[in-house]
């Protein structure tokens, strides 16, 4: 059995818990080991960065030496942003032995073997695990129709990230096929939803997500998957507050809404978790429709 | 000629408009990122300093990607943004509040606290009512810690920031 720390960031404390919710449960049913990373710190996200590169470099490879006891297989990080910054961490220390000395200077530890770093995506992604899913399945999604979005921190830089492609990437295509979904081919799979303008510049935030999500329609989607916690917010929020400041006669011609899933939720429902489990009671837009649609309730 | 911003060269950049025509929040920039490369060219440091496009950017990377030259633009941008994020005025402040507020909450607890952050008035949906409602329904899908979590290497988080800043009043002194 493999054994991977598992690292969940604040977002999957916070909005995101259906994400670590779903996925955890799907890791135990495929015989995927995890331990959470003990005492965890916040990633930085942007924050960190555009104070100091070191403070970013610092708060990333505290948690890849905490993780280091555990992670026999590497570190599994489900959040793009979190991910992002571990993973630019990592790099900066291994590259740059005076970046190295002032990180181990500042956490009074020596930093060498940090453990490899896996975004929840690239594991679930793997040949041998796609094998099991089809395997383990007890469900289909019977070919209900899926828009798979990665949005930007997950697969770029490419430099940093490993996937297989900065723009075009098919992991969360292959699952959904797996799965007996469609997954429809849309031009908007690496396109950023907005990140964090969604705190301080809504008004740019709500372009990019609207831009999302009537392309996902326009494409003639039923659903949106996505591997990120962020993205998954913002599409999901905005079409809630849109919703709630529209006045009687905007709501009564409303646009269309189109629910967003974590892919583990999809996965965890395949393997015949119900949906209260996986967490689809803690979404904003219902997905009552999409999983009637594909034969599930 | 080379002149280098965290390790970029801004003299590759030749021009070509790519990193623009891939932009998601170029609708809302005031200089757009070609420009941005060709003011540092120039020399013009403060213009871009001034600017609010180095606080839109999301650093998603679609303009790096594509770039023919190489230039990586989210890396000088993550540069010229730490010569300004204590800055309380000018364009993108609001962005700059949200920054210092979530470093705030990390070199507090060692993690964000994101119902703080949602309080505090960063949701900016420009209406207490509407921003007391969202609070509501994340609470209901438990969706909000009511409560920080604290880590209990916090203090060793605390001491990253004291190096952070006793190095910035140090930049002062010279």
């Amino acid at each position: 059995m493999s054994n991977y720390a598992f690292y969940p960031g604040c977002s999957l404390h916070n909005t995101a818990r259906e994400s670590s919710q779903s996925l955890l449960l799907v890791m135990d049913r495929l015989g995927i080991g995890y331990d959470e990373v003990p005492d965890w710190n916040c990633c930085g996200g942007t924050s960190a960065v555009s104070l100091d590169e070191q403070l970013a470099v610092n708060l990333a490879v505290r948690n890849l030496l905490q993780a280091k006891s555990l992670a026999g297989d590497g570190l599994v990080v489900p959040c793009a942003h979190c991910y992002h910054r571990l993973m630019s961490g990592k790099r900066r220390v291994e590259s740059d032995p005076d970046m190295r000395r002032r990180v181990e200077k500042e956490l009074r530890h020596p930093v060498e073997d940090l453990p490899p770093v896996y975004n929840a995506l690239q594991v679930m992604e793997r040949a041998e695990i796609l094998e099991k899913i089809r395997l383990y399945a007890v469900k289909s999604l019977s070919g209900l129709k899926v828009a798979c979005y990665y949005g930007c921190q997950l697969v770029r830089p490419p430099r940093l990230t490993n996937f297989d492609h900065p723009e075009n990437p098919t992991g969360l295509d292959r699952i959904v096929e797996i799965l007996g979904g469609e997954a429809v081919p849309w031009p908007l799979k690496t396109e950023c939803c907005g990140g964090n303008l969604s705190f301080a510049k809504r008004d740019v935030s709500e372009k990019l997500a609207q831009r999302i999500l009537d392309m996902a329609i326009e494409c003639e989607a039923e659903c949106i998957v996505t591997a990120c916690p962020i993205c998954q917010a913002n599409l999901d929020l905005h079409q809630f507050q849109l919703f709630h400041r529209s006045t009687g006669a905007e709501a009564a011609s409303a646009r269309k809404k189109i629910p967003v899933f974590f892919f583990s939720q999809l996965i965890g429902l395949v393997l015949g978790f119900d949906s209260h489990a996986v967490g689809l009671s803690r979404h904003f837009i219902p997905a009552w429709e999409a999983l009637a649609l594909a034969g599930i309730r | 000629m080379s002149m280098l911003v965290n390790g970029m060269d801004v003299y590759a950049c030749y021009q070509c408009g790519k990193c623009s025509a891939s932009c998601p929040v170029y609708f809302a920039m005031d200089i757009l990122p070609h420009q941005i490369l060709r003011l540092l060219q120039i020399g013009e440091m403060d213009q871009v300093l001034d600017c609010e496009s180095i606080w839109l950017c999301t650093l998603c990377s679609a303009c790096s990607t594509r770039c023919p030259r190489g230039v990586d633009l989210p890396v000088i941008i993550e540069e010229l943004r730490r010569a300004g994020l204590r800055r309380v005025s000018g364009p993108g402040r609001s962005q700059r509040a949200f920054h210092n507020s979530v470093l705030r909450s990390l070199e507090r607890h060692g993690r964000v606290y994101k119902a703080g952050l949602a309080v505090s008035g960063h949701l900016s949906t420009g209406s207490r009512q509407r921003d007391a409602r969202l609070v509501l329904a994340l609470l209901k899908r438990g969706k909000l810690r009511m409560w920080p979590s604290r880590i209990r290497g916090r203090l060793v988080v605390r001491g990253f920031f004291q190096r952070v800043q006793a190095g910035q009043e140090g930049e002062k002194d010279v």
